[in-house]
């Protein structure tokens, strides 16, 4: 399928050589705490219906329905809020020379690669509990996308800062040689 | 040609503007004509009012076309256009020829008695900077043109084109024609067109129930205690009601087939310097323009019935602008994969030299076999499994368990099928990609262009060493699924090599 590029394909850099970055590691604390959040609110709701329930049907197998229901609620929550912790540390990015690259994912691996030559402009974000716990987001547009097209977060503030004007610099010299 | 003063473009527009402001009506029909209608039923107008409001309007819309084009201003200077317009809201435009990509002109039959055009200025930023003209003479839309043509366009260094120096250069690159459409291929652009498709598909249901009914009508017939003279009056009418369909559906083919010769009458593709130009229409032609270095991809498609005929739809796609919403390609309705060697060098030179986009070249490699079982384990057995479960449980007959058969061996036809379609050509420069179930739709493009690449693999990949590729151009981006993961991961490495090394540009 690639016959001509064979030989070239050892003497190009490959991606499988690139030391990874971390992330932030209490970026899977503010992950954690975002979807605590979440379930408290839908446990709030849940068990003010659940208190209606009880009230209009008291049978026995009402108790079973209940059980069953909250089990279910704690493993999704439980789930949910160790989720973080184990995607956190697969997540990660990687600043090459002409390139960045991001890597995440725990069942359904994705590695993204955007060229510095490419890349039309860059952003970074924070949103008020990324500030509580000193984290940024960075995002890097290329052409024709429609969303951000490279989204890292939980990256520390500073640091996301210092990418973004890298990647700027890099993006624009990059556009000047070619 | 004095260039420099302020010029008004034709009195004819105030036809355009009238047109405009019909065509906004048109589109709000709803938000309009409701409230009114309520408006009139209410207040209990009578006739004449009602009359007399339709003819205010219609004087209020001429009125303001005329305010329109009495405020239209253009001056052409030597490198740029100026337009000025707008009754109270004044807006002034300045385009500098540099920054067009391409010049569209439509001439309708009224445009075509007085020797005018509509000219549409393509620059690569917004629609709400493109330049318009909605009536000048043919002689100045040519000039334009020539003026664009001459303006060195504004290219990374690499891109100059080395024949570009000087006049001579630009003769020596003039219009060739690529290609002209006669009676018979605007017939098979009528017959092949979505619209076409979607009313062989109604026919086909409609078919179908009416054999059902058909089927009943003539059955009780042949009893003997049967009602001889009803059902053969029911008979009667199911046979007319079948050849209705017939009448409206050889109609309806005869109304798309209208079209294609309405838009496509006479159609010509050419090169024109660095320039693809497209020239069409039966009442109204179109000249469409993109420059030749803007192509992002080059897409040919075959829908069931192209693929009947043996021909394709291309379409030359430009970067799209996400914000706007807007996707800027250049069709040709139909060629023949015969015209694909002679149409790819002309969009990406020499670099998809090896490619062979037609979408039966042996050349395409299949993916893995994988794909088929990931599919029908996914959409087939999944869903049976639990439909069987649900006629389990629901205590319904054996004879019921069928259905999920019936349902998982269609996926896995669908699977197998898609997975035939599915195919990749790599060589050197370019990438072909095609997919499709029915018909076929083949991806062409540069790797020096794409944007962005990724991988990405489901745990099912993994196990199996597979992983997904795909290439993000500016115009779209094109997946190949389940391929070898090493192979995917050397594919990444070559695609961002060939970005990064390239000295050419993307656009």
């Amino acid at each position: 399928m690639f016959e001509n590029a064979q030989v070239a394909i050892d003497e190009i850099p490959s991606v499988g050589d690139v030391r990874w970055e971390p992330l932030a590691p209490r970026y899977a604390l503010h992950l954690s705490l975002q979807q605590l959040v979440f379930f408290g609110v839908l446990g709030a709701v849940a068990l003010g219906i659940a208190t209606i329930d009880a009230f209009a049907d008291a049978g026995p197998l009402a108790l079973v329905r209940h059980a069953g229901f909250w089990l279910l609620f704690a493993a999704l929550a439980l789930t949910s809020l160790a989720w973080p912790f184990l995607a956190v540390p697969r997540k990660g990015y990687a600043l090459r020379e002409r390139d960045i690259l991001y890597r995440s994912g725990v069942l359904w691996r994705k590695l993204a690669a955007v060229p510095f030559n490419r890349i039309q402009h860059v952003e970074t974000s924070s949103g008020p509990l990324d500030r509580a716990f000193g984290l940024a987001s960075l995002e890097i547009f290329t052409a024709g996308g429609a969303t951000g097209d490279l989204k890292i977060s939980g990256l520390e503030s500073a640091l996301a800062t210092r990418l973004r004007s890298h990647i700027l610099g890099q993006a624009g010299e990059a556009r000047e040689l070619g | 040609m004095s260039s420099a003063d302020w010029r008004r473009v034709s009195p004819l527009s105030i036809l355009f503007f009238v047109g405009a402001i019909a065509k906004t009506l048109a589109q709000n029909f709803v938000q309009i004509v409701v409230p009114a209608f309520v408006a009139i039923q209410a207040l209990d107008l009578g006739r004449a009012y009602v009359y007399s409001l339709g003819i205010a309007a219609v004087a209020l819309a001429m009125l303001v076309s005329v305010a329109r084009y009495l405020n239209f201003r253009y001056r052409i200077e030597d490198d740029r256009i100026l337009v000025r317009e707008g009754i109270f809201l004044k807006k002034q435009l300045n385009i500098k020829f540099e920054r067009v990509q391409g010049i569209n002109t439509k001439q309708n039959i009224v445009y075509r008695l007085f020797g005018l055009v509509d000219v549409k200025l393509d620059t690569a930023g917004s629609v709400a900077e493109e330049g318009h003209l909605p009536a000048v003479g043919t002689t100045l839309a040519e000039d334009l043109r020539e003026k664009v043509r001459r303006t060195p366009t504004r290219r990374a260094p690499g891109e100059e084109r080395p024949d570009a120096e000087g006049e001579a250069g630009f003769d020596a690159a003039e219009a060739e024609t690529l290609l002209r459409l006669d009676s018979g291929d605007l017939v098979r652009i009528g017959l092949s067109s979505n619209y076409a498709l979607i009313v062989l598909a109604l026919a086909g249901s409609a078919f179908g129930s009416l054999e059902g009914r058909l089927g009943e009508v003539v059955i009780p017939k042949l009893s003997p205690l049967g009602d001889t003279v009803a059902s053969q009056g029911a008979a009667a009418i199911a046979a007319g009601a079948l050849f209705l369909v017939l009448i409206v559906l050889a109609i309806l083919l005869l109304a798309s087939i209208a079209g294609a010769f309405f838009r496509f009458h006479r159609y010509e593709l050419a090169t024109d310097g660095d320039t693809l130009r497209s020239v069409s229409g039966l009442a109204t032609r179109r000249e469409h323009t993109m420059g030749i270095g803007k192509v992002q991809i080059l897409t040919a498609s075959q829908n069931a019935i192209l693929r009947l005929f043996g021909d394709l739809r291309l379409n030359a796609k430009q970067a799209a602008s996400a914000v706007l919403n807007l996707r800027k390609s250049f069709l040709v309705p139909i060629a023949s994969p015969a015209f694909l060697p002679r149409l790819l060098p002309v969009i990406f030179g020499d670099e998809a030299r090896e490619i062979d986009a037609a979408p039966d070249a042996a050349a395409f490699r299949a993916i893995s076999r994988r794909y088929i079982l990931a599919r029908f384990l996914l959409l087939g057995l999944a869903p049976a499994a639990v439909l069987a479960m649900n006629l389990l449980i629901g205590g319904a007959p054996l004879s019921a368990l069928l259905w999920p058969l019936a349902w998982a061996s269609l996926a896995l036809g669908i699977a197998w099928q898609r997975h035939r379609r599915w195919g990749v050509q790599i060589a050197g420069n370019a990438v072909a990609v095609r997919n499709g179930f029915i018909g076929a739709d083949v991806a062409v493009f540069l790797l020096r262009k794409v944007q962005r690449v990724s991988i990405t693999a489901s745990p099912f990949q993994r196990r199996r060493g597979l992983a997904n590729v795909t290439f993000y151009l500016a115009a779209q981006s094109v997946t190949v699924p389940y391929i070898d993961a090493t192979l995917a991961r050397q594919l990444l490495d070559y695609t961002l090599y060939k970005v990064e090394s390239s000295e050419l540009g993307w656009i």
